[in-house]
């Protein structure tokens, strides 16, 4: 499985709630994340592409990825080996970090 | 007297007290009282034909430095008449564009931002008439998109360019849920084109796409009025320095009024006055400090702080209110470096400035 968020969500994916705009971080958590990590194990886990969309602010990645431990309740452990995130530019490599760095934060306020 | 009659003299002298207050604070406000034929940088000509209240009215004419750097309060104290203007507390029907030799990037965005809201208030009736303006500004504020605002024909007379260009003024609205980023990206290409360098895009998105999130989320009152809760966005390109200067301007509340003292010598401060705006917006940088006071928000503000990170002599000025922070990138060390001060006039919305040299990017690896 593999969502390729340029493509297949926005190129320009910004905000944290819908009130923010039609490609926020909620928005995709819960059509995109949520219905694909069901699905999703070690041995064929989710890979998210996030090169090609133009950036991501902090709120669409928190609301996004810390989401998933925060308000779905998902064992941060479990998002780890069934989440894979690929990027090919290294300038994208700080998305990375953020991401699973959200998720931990997310995590240690539960 | 009856007492009837007493409550009736006290109101009459009261409402000449206001009205004594509100035309003191009228003619301070008011550079000179104006004749609506005599008129000739930016008038409303809708009104012409009108009665003697419609024919005389407020005229502003600018200074001829508007730059926040060099002439902070003269030049915000102008751009607040004109919002006053704008709002019908003023009877403004004409501004004056004529004295006007400089004008930076970021003063020119709060320009278009005030003269777009008037533009709005009054149904994009404004007119204007550029002759008398000096050639320089004059290609300046035709780059960045006021003759199209105006619905006038690009001059004729257009001055060459010199060092510096302006790109094109975009404004953005809060409930327009689909453009944002779209309109954040093509600011992007339109710098990239000017200056003929591929940017770091990626920071520079985070930026402004957190910039958005913040006008939505804190900026203005959920009851504002529609076209009183948009944004503005533009950028400029100096060849000679080889400089990228990116603005983005809201008319909300303003960070030191949305943020709340959250620890106790804050509080303490903030009680006895003594917690100033400069101060106030220092501390909204800190990461996890949010006017909604949940741990996961908060952390939009050091978006802004990446591109600066990633630049060797890059700037970042915030103006919010009163307050300004500064956060420069040393040349030598790549630290970065903070100063905050406070002003005397508010500019009444915040502003943030990016100005960084492409060629001067800083290796992520």
């Amino acid at each position: 499985m593999k969502i390729d968020i340029a493509k297949d969500f926005s190129d320009t994916p910004w905000g944290r709630y819908p009130d923010d705009g039609d490609f926020c971080g909620e928005i995709f958590r819960k059509k995109f994340l949520l219905p694909n990590l069901k699905n999703a194990s070690v041995s064929d886990p989710l890979i998210i592409k996030i090169d090609g969309a133009e950036g991501f602010g902090s709120s669409f990645l928190e609301e996004a990825f810390g989401g998933l431990v925060r308000l779905d309740k998902i064992d941060p452990a479990k998002l780890k080996s069934i989440i894979k995130i690929e990027n090919e530019k290294s300038s994208f490599q700080m998305y990375v970090k953020l991401i699973w760095k959200y998720i931990e934060e997310a995590a240690s306020q539960e | 007297m009856k007492k009837q009659d007493f409550d009736h003299q006290k109101w009459l002298a009261h409402r000449d007290r206001k009205n004594r207050i509100i035309e003191c604070n009228r003619k301070r406000l008011v550079i000179h009282r104006h004749r609506f034929g005599k008129c000739h940088a930016i008038n409303n000509e809708h009104n012409t034909g009108a009665q003697e209240e419609s024919r005389s009215g407020v005229y502003i004419k600018l200074p001829p430095t508007l730059d926040l750097d060099e002439n902070y309060e003269k030049t915000v104290t102008h751009f607040r008449n004109v919002r006053r203007g704008s709002q019908r507390q003023l009877k403004l029907k004409s501004l004056n564009f004529d004295d006007i030799e400089h004008i930076s990037p970021s003063a020119a965005l709060l320009l278009a931002s005030e003269v777009d809201k008037w533009n709005q208030s009054i149904s994009w009736r404004l007119k204007a008439s550029h002759s008398s303006w000096k050639p320089q500004i004059k290609r300046l504020l035709y780059e960045m998109g006021y003759f199209e605002l105006l619905h006038i024909k690009k001059p004729t007379d257009l001055a060459e360019i010199k060092n510096t260009r302006f790109l094109k003024f975009i404004r953005g609205e809060v409930n327009n849920k689909r453009a944002a980023g779209e309109l954040a990206k093509s600011l992007r290409i339109q710098i990239e084109n000017a200056s003929g360098c591929e940017i770091k895009r990626h920071l520079l998105f985070d930026g402004l796409s957190e910039a958005i999130t913040n006008v939505t989320h804190h900026a203005y009152k959920s009851k504002s009025k529609r076209m009183f809760r948009m944004w503005w966005m533009a950028g400029a390109f100096d060849s000679e320095k080889n400089l990228v200067t990116i603005t983005f301007y809201d008319h909300g509340r303003g960070i030191p009024n949305t943020l709340p003292a959250s620890r106790f010598w804050e509080k303490l401060k903030h009680n006895f006055s003594s917690w100033n705006d400069g101060q106030k917006i220092m501390a909204a940088m800190q990461a996890g400090r949010s006017s909604t006071g949940r741990s996961e928000r908060g952390k939009g503000l050091q978006n802004f702080l990446e591109i600066i990170k990633s630049h060797t002599g890059s700037i970042l000025k915030i103006y919010s209110f009163r307050g300004c922070l500064i956060v420069k990138n040393n040349e030598n060390t790549n630290a970065l470096e903070y100063f905050q001060r406070t002003h005397t006039n508010p500019i009444q919305g915040t502003l943030i400035e990016w100005s960084f040299s492409p060629e001067k990017a800083i290796d992520e690896n």
